[in-house]
């Protein structure tokens, strides 16, 4: 007599085309290797299919934007490139995975090439964006290599080569480390690696986008839509990964909103709050940062005053314009010191922290939107500024 | 070559839906299972096994496919447990069987291997025990402490003790 269980797995098959694919791989001989990497690098890897992010925004692929729009007239740090990296595996049903020993960024060897000598590791990312016609990439430490379907192919190392192919969505790209690093274990090889993409369009323009690599703690936060986002962990915070962070070159970060205070709520932060069910959940779109009543808010960059005014929940709150759809919001103030349509610049006084609306203490709720959707305000920091930011 | 591709196409039509299950109850995912079982069959293509026995060959697949579920080391911050609506053929399963499903799917990874290795393929808890290198006392003890979880929805003798 069969038990309920099996008669459960029973009715899962694996799906037709992967026998076919298995072949088509052997055959070729690029079958991946037998190597075992040692257990020592087994035990603390962790596989992480990706952790490649543009400036910790949006995992979904970059909205498309006229080709050939200045990207050196960008203020701030703005997904909508005209073309972006995208993480693999980071939609709703996937999940990324990270390195478990706290004190290196561990990768796995995804597939050894005993030609080339060195390794493909785990850490991939896609290029993503419309009117694509070809992509070139290139990076200065270490190499890339091109992955589809079971394929690993070296694709370009340490400036040598620029790699140009035709645009295909599905490929993606990885890290692979030379020889010469294969002792050091960690992803942390790539700290402060360039890395150069540049994208043709259909219509003849190109334009290049030079990411600057920083292997960092991160924390992985649901957005709304259903996708998820990594940004750089602050220290106190919990469950933090370890990851690489793309930040490119000519971004424009933020200047801290508040003066008195490098205090970030650990406990009301951004995003969903862990542990509720699907139901209840609230999405608390900005980050609380608490500080006494009536210091100084002071903007992040220059923008114009799109609007102040109270609400019941937000209190007396005001949202500045930075253009090209980049908005922020401070509620909860206690007074509000500029006035709509006012052209302000970054560093000046334009609110104070209060305790109204649906406040328990005084605190700045400080909110960014790119285009109307919440985006987590970390990744808007410099690392020099997050580095003396604490969650308590 | 020949000769290598009908064995290779015989293991994964005898075995692919073992590893593809054993992967899927795993993992949680279905592109992950997809890889896990093209990785373990491109191992097995290259172990040039066409000389063992059948026996032999499942637990080499079972261990393989184990120890690259480990390898990918996939870690959800939310444990993720995979919707059986997502599997075509099992959409229209009793509402008991998807409680049942995520039920193991809900028990810690050592638990929920014993348990689908016992219940789906079969296995008794000593041929577990070598499976998985562990004591063959570790599996009862994982059985018993899965099944106290588990005890309505796995049905059979309540006072059955594993053997």
């Amino acid at each position: 007599m069969k038990n309920t269980y099996e008669q459960i797995v029973e009715t899962i098959h694996a799906p037709d085309n992967l026998q076919e694919r298995v072949l088509m791989a052997a055959k070729q001989g690029s079958a991946c290797s037998c190597r075992r990497h040692p257990i020592l690098r087994a035990a603390v890897c962790a596989a992480c299919a990706l952790a490649l992010v543009l400036g910790g925004l949006t995992l979904c692929p970059a909205k498309g934007e006229t080709p050939g729009s200045e990207v050196s007239d960008r203020r701030g740090l703005v997904p909508t490139y005209s073309f972006g990296l995208t993480a693999c595996a980071l939609a709703a049903n996937n999940s990324v995975a990270f390195a478990k020993q706290e004190t290196e960024i561990c990768y796995t060897v995804l597939h050894s090439d005993s030609l080339a000598g060195g390794e493909f590791t785990n850490y991939r990312f896609q290029v993503g964006g419309e009117g694509i016609r070809s992509v070139t990439l290139s990076i200065d430490k270490g190499g890339l290599y091109r992955y589809e379907n079971g394929n690993y192919r070296l694709i370009g190392r340490n400036f040598t080569r620029n790699f140009t192919e035709e645009f295909d969505p599905a490929v993606s790209y990885g890290f692979w480390v030379p020889e010469e690093w294969k002792n050091k274990t960690g992803i942390h090889v790539f700290d402060g690696a360039t890395l150069s993409v540049q994208a043709e369009y259909e219509n003849g323009t190109f334009s290049t986008v030079n990411y600057r690599l920083t292997a960092e703690r991160l924390k992985q936060f649901g957005n709304e839509d259903g996708t998820s986002v990594l940004v750089p962990a602050l220290e106190g915070d919990e469950e933090t990964h370890f990851g690489l962070y793309a930040v490119s070159t000519d971004s424009c970060f933020f200047r801290w909103p508040v003066q008195d205070s490098q205090i970030v709520s650990l406990s009301h932060g951004y995003g969903y709050r862990p542990d509720t069910d699907e139901q209840n959940r609230t999405f608390h779109p900005g980050i609380d940062i608490p500080a006494e009543a009536g210091a100084a808010i002071t903007a992040p960059m220059d923008g114009v005053v799109l609007e102040v005014g109270f609400t019941p929940e937000e209190g007396n709150f005001l949202t500045l314009d930075h253009g090209d759809g980049l908005t922020t919001t401070y509620a909860h103030c206690k007074t509000l010191n500029a006035a709509q349509g006012e052209t302000v610049k970054g560093g000046m006084l334009i609110a104070t922290v209060g305790n109204t609306g649906m406040s328990t203490g005084p605190h700045l709720c400080f909110q960014v939107r790119q285009d109307g959707k919440a985006v987590n305000p970390v990744a808007y920091f410099s690392a020099e500024v997050r580095k003396q930011l604490h969650m308590e | 070559m020949e000769e290598r591709e009908v064995f290779l196409r015989c293991a994964m039509k005898t075995y692919g839906d073992t590893v593809y299950r054993l992967a899927l109850c795993r993992l949680q995912n279905i592109a992950d299972a997809e890889d896990v079982y093209q990785d373990v069959f491109l191992r097995l293509w290259k172990q040039d096994a066409a000389a063992w026995d059948m026996e032999h060959c499942k637990a080499w697949l079972i261990r393989t496919t184990l120890n690259r579920c480990a390898d990918m080391g996939r870690f959800r911050l939310r444990r993720q447990v995979l919707s059986l609506d997502e599997i075509p053929e099992s959409r229209q399963l009793t509402d008991e069987a998807e409680e049942l499903w995520e039920a193991v799917a809900s028990l810690p990874e050592k638990f929920r291997m014993v348990v689908h290795l016992y219940y789906a393929e079969g296995y008794r808890t000593d041929e577990i025990a070598e499976l998985l290198h562990i004591p063959a006392a570790t599996v009862r003890t994982r059985l018993n402490r899965a099944r106290t979880k588990l005890r309505d929805l796995l049905g059979g003798d309540e006072d059955e003790k594993y053997v």
